[in-house]
């Protein structure tokens, strides 16, 4: 099941968890099970917290454990992406503007990267890493900063 | 009596019983309407880069669909969507120069 699960990013693999002491399984795709983890690292606490923490912060989204994570999953690197777009965008507005202050804009800094990225995918070649990797790659190719 | 109008507060403000929360928009992939069901964060997300991209939201779902293989539309927008934001966390801001 494990190897199954290994070929897509999109193919779900179930885990056990213990949410607020009882054992319970959830069932994620791959890249989530990967941005589970990096995202419990990052805050120090396990992924079991985590999962208690996302049933009680997306209950009024969501009545699915396994959403709430997805949930808790993609506002944690949101919001590290604005974080980083903001600080790019600063960098940007200093060069150019010196003592300006901006306000955050998140604007099409990375161009059209995402829909090149995509084309050059094969149909399900579309692990999270291959993606992720694509997408890695033409950020460099067009962000001046890289 | 229970009408149009508290329905309307429930699918609002309530986790919806029928989908736990979830919100179906109908896009249109390969010129075919098709309904997909993802959390309102996500499409929330999903708008953030057609902004960002310059794209319509039926432009970018059928961009992403069209790759997903085996994976379910849902599936593969999620993923896509967090894949993009992890991307965009990495922007190397120390090697400028």
């Amino acid at each position: 099941m494990a190897n199954a699960a290994n070929i897509q990013g999109t193919d779900r693999q179930i885990k056990n968890l213990f949410v607020n002491g009882h054992r319970t399984s959830l069932r994620l795709e791959m890249a989530f099970w990967d941005g589970f983890e990096t995202c419990a690292r990052s805050q120090g606490k396990s992924i079991h917290q985590l999962a208690n923490n996302a049933r009680n912060d997306y209950a009024h989204i969501t009545s699915s454990l396994s959403s709430a994570v997805r949930l808790l999953i993609i506002d944690h690197f949101r919001e590290q992406a604005i974080a980083s777009e903001r600080s790019f965008q600063a960098e940007r507005t200093r060069e150019a503007n010196p003592g300006g202050e901006d306000p955050v804009a998140l604007t099409v800094s990375q161009g059209q990267s995402f829909l090149k990225a995509l084309r050059r995918l094969k149909p399900g070649e579309t692990s999270g890493r291959t993606l992720r990797n694509l997408l890695r790659e033409i950020k460099s190719a067009i962000d001046p900063m890289a | 009596m229970i009408g149009a109008a508290s329905r309307e507060v429930n699918l609002r403000t309530a986790v919806s019983p029928l989908t736990g929360g979830a919100i179906r928009k109908n896009i249109s992939i390969d010129d075919r309407r098709t309904t997909i069901v993802l959390e309102q964060p996500v499409w929330d997300g999903l708008l953030d880069i057609c902004r960002w991209e310059g794209l319509s939201l039926d432009a970018l779902c059928e961009t992403i669909v069209r790759k997903r293989g085996n994976a379910s539309m849902s599936s593969m927008l999620r993923t896509t969507l967090l894949e993009y934001y992890r991307v965009m966390a990495e922007r190397p801001r120390d090697q400028s120069g």
